[in-house]
């Protein structure tokens, strides 16, 4: 077993306290330590990139390699390190801001190349950084500083446009269930493919709907669902449209199929894959 | 001497097949040729035409006035047998008679029965149609078709017999003694240059005229191994750019100015995020969507200035095929040595135009600058060196942070006022060493006659048309290359002119403005063209004498 990573570089995190971007960085770190230490992954081989915002600044605190990319960048800057070597471990972390607003056209394309990259949302349902704006998945009724009479426009529900356009792991996770969370990054990144992960996070100062929604939280698996059925992660999908506050909120794992990748298919990019280079080490 | 010969036809009809075809069997026979292609934005239709010019002197441009016109349809005499050539000859497919099976291949019938009028023997083509469509299933049409055409009655053209005379290239242009020559577009160029500077992955987003280098890269994906990918749109190419090369992979992008004004956040991000990239920015007239697949010098400022913040860059203008491969050879090279932003300014003109092409540049080798020690901890991505370039290492072997964030050695974000202003100066030293660098290469370059006191300023596809059109008079030309770093220097040049007269095929004179603002020099005489249009030779004479005078 190879030793214990230092997953945490020496840069203080200015992330409000308690806030719930502590517990997706620790699920992430600890997913990395167990499967570093089992000898799956090398700490130099993984990556990420990030976009602009709170969730972002998991950049400066998570002690990997990468790219702190522009706001809504996250995953092109993403797709491009995938591109330039397919064999390192990719991570791409976004806000619901970064990802679905700014950078939506990325996210949809994304959705359909499935380049082996995890994809984590830290959705707080608002624009955190810029002090509370309303994003796509904000409630229509919900009242901000620059939407004083509500939002007036329905949330999209990213994980059924996911499914649609035929990302190939579909998940929901909640940041203040550490155990789950957890489990459900190790799969994304065990899972070969375009994975996103949805992870509900309140922000205690903007946006808190934790009373509620911890009413509403179940699980999938706990309903036995079917996560290789399509139809059924889509009804499943369709349960909660991002703003009730009555209905359940699944979490888990929606859909999970194994399709061949981009990288897999542009051929040379497979002659690295086989090669386990990048194309730094080709000569030319 | 220089020959003009307009080949015209619907979109589709496939003039510009004929015209490079043509082309290349008077470059291979040892003619200097350049083929100019001009046509509209549409798919079916239309009025396309090429110009082939064809000299035994260096030519890199065509003429207004045109010695024969080659018909496809019935609207391309309407549209060129006006004005300077309302007198042109014209050889019309609906004055000959062709055999309905060669409908298809009318371009082919045409240059057949051409050759036969230029005095060339027909094998020159059947050779070139063999060599080019090798194997595939028309090839014996097109054979059959340039034969009957090179066979077709002439009597039935409306040509008197001096018309023909005049148009005998072989008896006009002395006997040609070049060996080698070949004909290659811009483009052609761009993407070898590309090859042979080590590229690895070009990504793009389809935008005219820097398509044709995207085609072209994704041609030779299995060849060159290397990988092109068309994403979403230019601002996931440009960003997927940097994280691309923020692994080690040698990394281009191409657009034309919409596409590039998408692209500017992530030319600030490469600012400060300092990984190397190459941008390919083909020009056309803007603004806006403008006249999509014609020709323009427009977007120089946005080359030299667009995105915030203030950051080191190199902008290269080549003007020819030669100069495409050089530059583009030099743009890896700034980018990968100084971890730049390096732009390669073109335009349709010479990404769309053929050029005949000599001989391979001399090319630097483009090492790849990574560092693959493995370092404890995180690499020192941004180390505050002297000459301000730091060494830069790779995921796999280290732990490495590029970030669009101000931030310390290591990548870390910060806002401390001293670190801010240290890394400000750390990027200020590179631009310094960068414009010492920049001084081995030729960054200008003086044509014509070397003693006269007429100077003629430019920079990139005006070349061909300016050194055509002043090769028989008494004037030089000042040739910009690299317009930033600014070769200051030229100023001398400007200074002991009796006469300076800018060119620019652009409404407002950018480079005059970029000079001033340079050398404190002001050039008062300008002809400046933006019809979007390229200068032709004959008519550039003209307003070059008018200015002289
Ligand atoms: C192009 C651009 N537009 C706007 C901003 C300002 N900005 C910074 S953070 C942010 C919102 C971030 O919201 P989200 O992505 O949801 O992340 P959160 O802060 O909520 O984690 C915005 C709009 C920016 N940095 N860049």
């Amino acid at each position: 077993m190879a030793k214990k990573p230092e997953l945490s570089t020496n840069a203080a995190p200015t992330w409000c306290p308690g806030c719930y971007n502590f517990f997706i960085l620790k699920a992430v770190q600890n997913v990395l330590e167990k499967m570093i230490k089992q000898g799956k992954l090398k700490q130099e081989n993984i990556v990420m990139a990030t976009g602009i915002g709170c969730h972002a600044k998991i950049f400066d605190y998570l002690n990997v390699g990468g790219v702190y990319s522009l706001h809504g960048r996250t995953i092109a800057a993403a797709l491009g390190m995938k591109l330039g070597n397919p064999n390192l471990t990719v991570f791409g972390f976004g806000g619901d801001g970064d990802t679905y607003d700014e950078g939506v056209s990325h996210f949809v394309h994304n959705c359909r190349y499935n380049a082996d990259i995890n994809m984590i949302v830290h959705n707080n349902q608002i624009f955190a950084l810029t002090t509370g704006q309303g994003t796509a998945t904000s409630e229509e009724y919900a009242v901000t500083k620059a939407q004083p009479e509500g939002l007036k426009i329905k949330p999209m529900n990213p994980i059924a446009v996911a499914l649609e356009l035929g990302a190939t792991f579909v998940a929901r996770a909640f940041a203040g269930d550490m155990e789950h969370m957890t489990k459900i990054i190790e799969e994304a990144v065990k899972h070969k493919g375009f994975s996103l992960i949805d992870i509900l996070q309140p922000c205690l100062i903007f946006h808190n709907k934790l009373e509620s929604m911890n009413k509403q939280f179940y699980k999938l698996e706990d309903k036995k669902h079917d996560f290789k059925n399509l139809d059924l992660a889509l009804k499943k999908a369709r349960e909660w449209d991002y703003e009730d506050e009555k209905s359940g909120i699944p979490l888990g794992i929606f859909y999970k199929v194994r399709e061949p990748t981009l990288n897999e298919k542009l051929s040379n990019q497979k002659k690295l894959m086989e090669k386990g280079k990048g194309w730094f080490q080709v000569k030319r | 001497m220089k020959i003009n010969i307009l080949i015209g036809g619907k979109a589709g009809q496939g003039a510009n097949a004929a015209a490079i075809l043509l082309g290349e069997i008077l470059t291979e026979y040892g003619y200097y040729v350049f083929n100019y292609r001009d046509y509209p934005s549409l798919i079916r239709g239309g009025n396309n035409f090429n110009i082939v010019a064809v000299s035994n002197r260096k030519i890199k441009s065509h003429d207004k006035k045109v010695q024969l016109i080659v018909a496809l349809d019935e609207n391309t005499i309407k549209e060129h047998k006006t004005g300077v050539n309302k007198n042109t000859p014209v050889i019309s497919i609906k004055d000959v008679y062709m055999d309905d099976k060669f409908k298809k291949v009318s371009n082919v019938f045409i240059l057949g029965l051409l050759l036969k009028f230029l005095d060339l023997p027909l094998d020159l083509l059947i050779k070139k149609l063999e060599e080019i469509f090798k194997g595939k299933k028309f090839l014996p049409l097109d054979k059959e078709a340039a034969e009957s055409g090179y066979n077709a009655d002439m009597k039935k053209l409306k040509l008197t017999k001096s018309e023909i005379n005049r148009l005998d290239i072989r008896a006009k242009l002395r006997k040609p003694a070049h060996k080698n020559l070949r004909l290659l577009s811009g483009s052609d160029a761009i993407a070898k240059g590309a090859i042979k500077s080590g590229i690895d992955i070009y990504l793009a987003y389809p935008m005219t005229p820097a398509t044709p280098v995207l085609h072209l890269l994704a041609g030779r994906q299995e060849k060159d191994n290397i990988t092109v990918f068309l994403a979403e749109n230019e601002i996931a190419v440009a960003n997927a750019a940097l994280g691309s090369s923020h692994t080690g992979a040698r990394t281009m992008v191409g657009t034309s100015g919409g596409g590039y004004d998408l692209m500017t956040e992530a030319m600030s991000m490469q600012g400060i995020s300092e990984i190397p990239l190459v941008v390919y920015l083909a020009q056309r007239p803007g603004p806006g969507s403008g006249v999509p697949t014609y020709t323009g010098q427009g977007d120089l400022n946005i080359a030299l200035n667009a995105s915030h913040g203030e950051f080191p860059r190199v902008v290269i203008a080549p003007g020819d095929v030669e100069e495409s491969i050089k530059c583009t050879n030099e743009a890896f090279y700034f980018a990968e040595k100084y971890r730049a932003l390096s732009i390669l300014l073109g335009d349709k003109h010479v990404s769309e135009s053929q050029f005949t092409y000599e001989k391979e540049p001399k090319l630097i080798k483009v090492k790849r600058n990574i560092d693959l020690k493995k370092v404890n901890g995180l690499y020192k991505n941004y180390d505050f060196t002297k000459n301000g370039n730091s060494k830069r290492s790779v995921p796999s072997v280290n732990i490495v942070k590029s970030t669009s964030y101000e931030h310390d050695e290591k990548g870390i974000t910060i806002e401390d006022a001293n670190m801010a202003k240290k890394m400000y100066d750390k990027r200020l030293r590179k631009e310094e060493t960068m414009k010492k660098e920049v001084k081995k290469f030729q960054t200008y370059k003086i044509h014509g006659r070397k003693t006269s006191k007429n100077l003629i300023v430019g920079w990139g596809s005006t070349k061909g048309a300016i050194i055509d059109a002043i090769h028989d008079m008494d004037a030089k030309f000042l040739q910009l290359i690299y317009i930033k770093p600014f070769p200051k220097e030229v100023r001398k040049y400007l200074e002991n002119a009796k006469k300076v007269i800018l060119v620019e095929n652009n409404a407002t004179g950018l480079l005059s403005q970029e000079i001033r603002k340079e050398t404190g020099f002001e050039i008062k005489d300008k002809i400046l063209r933006y019809d979007g249009r390229p200068f032709e030779e004959d008519i550039l004479r003209e307003e070059i004498k008018k200015k002289l005078i």
